[in-house]
């Protein structure tokens, strides 16, 4: 049945933009920032991963060291270029992630170079047959993988005190200062897990055939932005409930739509996600902000 | 204003002492600094983000090259008619900005900007596709003692210059300061009786306009545009974002100096390494970004100083308030 | 947010004086004025029937007693700037013959300009490469909106377009005198690729392309090419060069179930798609162009994909085996790691301008005089085959044969061995190692 195969891809791809969603949504929860290079930090850890397996470490250890890599520098550049932007205006924060997508991409073209490279599988190849329905292992792993984060992420955040600061900051700062939780180590925090989720976003990717470059990210990037905006930007569940119909969405109606063929899919996402926030302005899952005047 | 005087004097007299080349690259830094006054009135008065604006640029030079490959119509009226379709896009989009605001409007036009490039390969027998299609270039008159180099910048600046004092206008009349209210606090801007439905409409439509002529002017000034030609793709609406953010939110001054900046630096640098330039522009953007923040024509020695007293320290208590999410309350800053 | 609407005060006083201090400068600074229209005349020099058009055309721009000028434009950065990579090769080459004396003691010098593979930055290299580096003529610029963009000017202004690096047909048209292609069109290799789906008994092609003119270009040669036959043609389907994954594409191609699947696209993307096929079971007849399956793209395939695969091939591809001991490739090999080392002298681009880098030699050697005219006239009344192109293949053109290299060998992937095998283009037969049966050329 075509459509159920179609739907499998669809949900493949959808769980990538999950998956980098669920990055920009921690970023946002607690810096209030949409980080617009969040697409290019997942590419660069991609990149690290592929030199490091070139070099011979088993690609498994490749992507911890990656993810670790990543932690840190996200919770770096947090501190250097972000934080001194705080309590600027808008424009000019936004403008600085972009001041980042553009730098991390330059760095991309630097380092790796612009012929793509592709990562060892970190699932075995082919897949299991459901009738006519042919699902990879790569697609499962990913899945699994993506699950498997998206719990220790949950545990985190509810369990251990860690976490409990970081949701503290996020709802309030000051009180949260007040008590004593270190408010910027809680920031850098929050872009380190949001870094090292785009790792694995990143090396998903690669593990749907998808092959290492520049600019690997950036349509990902595209359909992420457009999941967390219908899910709300701090809502978790949003994120990936909103990129899985990202996914879903784009490849039906490509295959479907005639006269829509395979790059219209930005179309389609921008009608989807007008459409829901003219109905939803604060996204599915979002919270309604009250502020006072 | 002797100032402004002697600056259009100076930008006049360019195309005199130059060659071709130099002035063809002249013209399209004010073409660029013309979309990005479209921007700015967006983005500069009510502080709305758009990532989107190459979209606009896009259509208008679409429509303007369209109408002139199957019509006979004459060159100022295609580019009329470019205008008009840009701001019609941007009244389509302003639509959805009354109840979509903030970061997650920045996102829509995000995707619509990014979304462009494919509409146009939707139609390539009308548009080229990727291959593009070439369009005819003014060329100087056979009274005038001018080349056509020297004409096509003429064009450009008269045309800046005239919208530039357009928005002016605005900014000074009631409307302006309504726009103002509006991207101040939009809640109380209302009860003091701004009509924020048609002002948030009208300032896409006129924006959306702005950067739709600068496009249609940009399709008879290098006489070739495609699908894949940057202005028109979502790296065009980074280039136009952070020509505004890097100049600064004047009228005229900012569009103008982020757009020499912009369009030189990268080019500038890239003599040597071509890669690391890409580095460097964005190094520099983030730097120019953090000690002026501003603009550089926002910039000066007691605004430097205090940026960078809040870079060096810990930030205090209670300007923490940016650090939780608003998408409806806006900053201070 | 403060908005000012007008610049500060301390700004608009220095502006003043900074725009005082500049127009001033100019007026005194000596810079004679560029008032008025003046263009120097039009001069036949020898080859008038090449000139007679021209706006105003200088015979000798860019040559000097001591070296010849030429630039290109490519994408260094950027989307493509693998393929930029020509300009290693080109380097090279040229770096070897200037070692020995360069052409009639003249040494090419070669300026490369970034364009990022954008048309308008391309429009924006070659004014300047022409007004400011004053090059005798353009070499192998890379892309076909970028050499749409540039083509009229070059055209106008009688100043050679040699060697571009595009397989789209429009460029070749019989009007642009001034423009000389390298790369065999993309219409030439879709109608050999067509040839081996008949030769093959395919009854039904479908095909999958990149969404822009090279795929369309493709596509519509390959429906010309069928039209009459008793093939027929069933879904043919796009994906836009930015998307990451072409899964759903491949799902309903696999779906429709066709004896033969063309491929029509560039880079990873083709070791993408061989890969998705053999993962879904349909085994269709693959076929593909050149760019399709060089060396590094064929190690990407998983094990078991693009068996049987037929694609065109027109030169050495330096990752080829078979080509090891050749002594055209050595030369390539040596000349790499001496002038210009961090390139990848297996990347079939940087290959590609060497062999640009030859031609273009052999041209200046050919014409009759040393100037714009002149070497024009030599590429247009060509016939010419340099070490690095494969036995047969030859670049000809005359007054009525705009497409250089029409004729290429078609070869078949083995799996198990992961090499290709030139086969011959009417039995379909696996030819003897080192021989080459190139499909007929097609004259225009």
């Amino acid at each position: 049945m075509l459509v159920i195969q179609l739907l499998v891809d669809g949900f493949g791809k959808g769980v990538i933009y999950a998956s980098l969603a669920l990055a920009i949504v921690v970023c946002h929860r607690s810096t209030g920032l949409i980080n617009f290079a969040q697409g290019e930090f997942a590419t660069l850890s991609a990149m690290l991963t592929v030199v490091l397996t070139a070099s011979g470490i088993p690609v498994w250890i490749s992507l911890a060291l990656s993810v670790a890599a990543s932690f840190g520098a996200g919770a770096l550049v947090q501190k250097a270029v972000v934080r001194p932007a705080l309590g600027r205006a808008h424009v000019v924060q936004i403008a600085i992630t972009i001041g980042l997508f553009i730098c991390a991409n330059a760095l991309g073209n630097l380092l790796f170079g612009p012929t793509p490279r592709p990562v060892d599988g970190l699932f075995p190849l082919g897949g299991i047959t459901a009738g006519e329905i042919r699902i990879s292992w790569s697609l499962i792993g990913v899945v699994i993988l993506q699950a498997l984060v998206i719990t220790a992420l949950t545990l985190f955040f509810s369990r251990t005190k860690t976490g409990l600061g970081f949701r503290a900051v996020a709802l309030a700062p000051v009180a949260s200062r007040f008590v004593g939780i270190p408010v910027e180590r809680m920031h850098m925090l929050g872009w380190g897990i949001a870094s090292a989720l785009g790792a694995v976003a990143g090396v998903s990717l690669t593990n749907l055939g998808v092959y290492v470059e520049p600019s690997m990210m950036t349509p990902v990037l595209v359909f992420s932005l457009a999941a967390v905006t219908v899910g709300g930007f701090d809502s978790a569940v949003g994120a990936i409930v909103g990129g899985v119909v990202m996914g879903v969405v784009e490849t039906l109606a490509t295959s479907y739509v005639p006269g829509l063929s395979g790059d219209a899919g930005m179309l389609v996402s921008l009608i989807i996600i007008v459409a829901i926030l003219i109905v939803r302005p604060q996204g599915i899952f979002g919270r309604n902000r009250v502020s006072r005047v | 204003m002797l100032s402004y005087a002697c600056l259009v004097l100076t930008l006049g007299i360019l195309p005199l002492f130059f060659e071709p080349f130099r002035v063809s690259q002249f013209t399209q830094i004010l073409i660029i600094a013309l979309a990005v006054t479209g921007l700015n009135l967006l983005t500069g008065f009510t502080g709305q983000i758009s990532v989107g604006h190459a979209a606009f640029f896009g259509f208008g030079a679409y429509a303007t090259a369209v109408l002139m490959a199957n019509t006979d119509l004459a060159i100022p009226l295609s580019i009329a008619a470019g205008t008009a379709i840009g701001a019609a896009i941007g009244m389509l989009v302003g639509l959805p900005s009354l109840r979509i605001k903030g970061t997650a409007l920045a996102i829509v036009t995000l995707v619509f900007g990014a979304s462009f490039p494919s509409l146009v390969n939707l139609f390539p027998e009308v548009t080229g596709g990727t291959q593009g299609m070439r369009v005819r270039k003014i060329s100087a008159p056979d009274w005038l003692p001018l080349a056509s180099d020297q004409v096509r910048y003429y064009v450009a600046l008269v045309v800046l210059l005239v919208i530039a004092l357009l928005v002016s206008a605005i900014s000074r009349s009631r409307t302006g300061r309504e726009l103002k209210a509006l991207g101040d606090n939009e809640t109380a801007a209302v009860t003091y009786g701004v009509n924020a439905p048609l002002l948030r409409v009208a300032v896409f439509t006129i924006s959306a306009a702005i950067t739709a002529l600068a496009g249609g002017l940009f399709v008879v000034t290098t006489g070739f545009i495609s699908s894949t030609t940057s202005y028109v793709t979502i790296l065009g609406s980074i280039v136009f974002l952070t020509a505004l953010v890097i100049g600064g939110r004047t009228i005229l001054l900012g569009p103008l100096l982020g757009s020499v900046l912009v369009e030189l630096l990268p080019t500038q640098l890239g003599h040597h390494s071509p890669e690391l330039a890409h580095l460097g522009y964005g190094l520099i953007l983030i730097v120019i970004l953090l000690i002026a923040p501003g603009g550089l024509t926002g910039l000066d020695m007691a605004n430097m100083k205090s940026a960078l007293k809040s870079i060096a320290s810990r930030p205090v208590f209670f300007p923490l308030s940016s650090s939780t999410s608003p998408s409806i309350k806006k900053d201070p800053s | 947010m403060t908005f000012s609407k007008y610049a500060p005060s301390r700004h608009r006083r220095r502006l003043t004086v900074v725009c005082g201090l500049a127009t001033v400068g100019l007026l005194l600074g000596g810079c004679s004025a560029r008032v008025g229209n003046v263009e120097p005349p039009a001069d036949g020099g020898t080859g008038a029937e090449w000139t007679a058009e021209c706006s105003h055309y200088d015979p000798t721009g860019g040559i000097t007693d001591s070296s010849i000028k030429v630039g290109t434009s490519l994408p260094v950065t950027g989307p493509n700037a693998t393929a930029g990579t020509v300009r290693f090769g080109m380097q090279a080459y040229f770096d070897q013959v200037n070692e020995s004396g360069g052409i009639d003691g003249r040494k090419i010098d070669l300026v490369v300009r970034d364009d990022a593979y954008d048309p308008a930055k391309t429009t924006a290299n070659v004014n300047e490469l022409l007004e400011k580096e004053r090059v005798f003529g353009l070499l192998g610029v890379l892309g076909t909106s970028n050499v749409l963009a540039v083509q009229p000017d070059l055209q106008e202004n009688c100043v050679p377009n040699l060697l571009t690096l595009t397989g789209a047909p429009v460029v070749a048209r019989p009007d642009q005198t001034w423009t000389v292609p390298l790369l065999p069109t993309y219409t030439a290799e879709a109608r050999s690729l067509a040839k081996a789906a008949l030769a093959s008994g395919a009854k039904t092609v479908s095909a999958i392309s990149q969404n822009d003119d090279f795929g369309r270009a493709y596509v519509n040669a390959l429906t010309e090419a069928l039209e009459g036959t008793d093939v027929t043609i069933t879904k043919q389907l796009t994906y836009d060069v930015g998307s990451p994954a072409v899964d759903s594409q491949i799902t309903q191609l696999a779906s429709d179930g066709a004896d033969a699947v063309l491929v029509a696209a560039l880079g990873t993307k083709c070791p993408q798609i061989f890969n998705g096929i053999n993962a879904s079971g349909w085994k269709p007849q693959l076929l593909a162009g050149a760019l399709c399956t060089t060396k590094g793209l064929l190690s990407l395939f998983d094990p078991g994909a693009g068996e049987n695969l037929i694609s065109t091939a027109w030169y050495k591809s330096p990752s080829d085996a078979a080509w090891s001991g050749d002594s055209a490739i050595q030369k390539y090999r040596a000349a790499l790691s001496e002038y210009t080392p961090e390139a990848d002298p297996n990347e079939d681009f940087v290959l590609n301008g060497w062999l640009l880098g030859q031609m273009f030699v052999e041209l200046l050697e050919n014409a009759k005089t040393l100037d714009r005219a002149g070497v024009m006239e030599a590429a247009r009344k060509a016939d010419l085959h340099v070490d690095t192109m494969l036995d047969g293949i030859r670049f000809t053109t005359n007054a009525e044969k705009f497409e250089p290299i029409d004729s290429v060998q078609l070869q078949r992937y083995d799996a198990r061995s992961r090499t290709m095998i030139f086969v011959d283009p009417d039995t379909a037969q696996n030819l003897p190692v080192g021989e080459t049966k190139l499909t007929a050329g097609q004259t225009k």
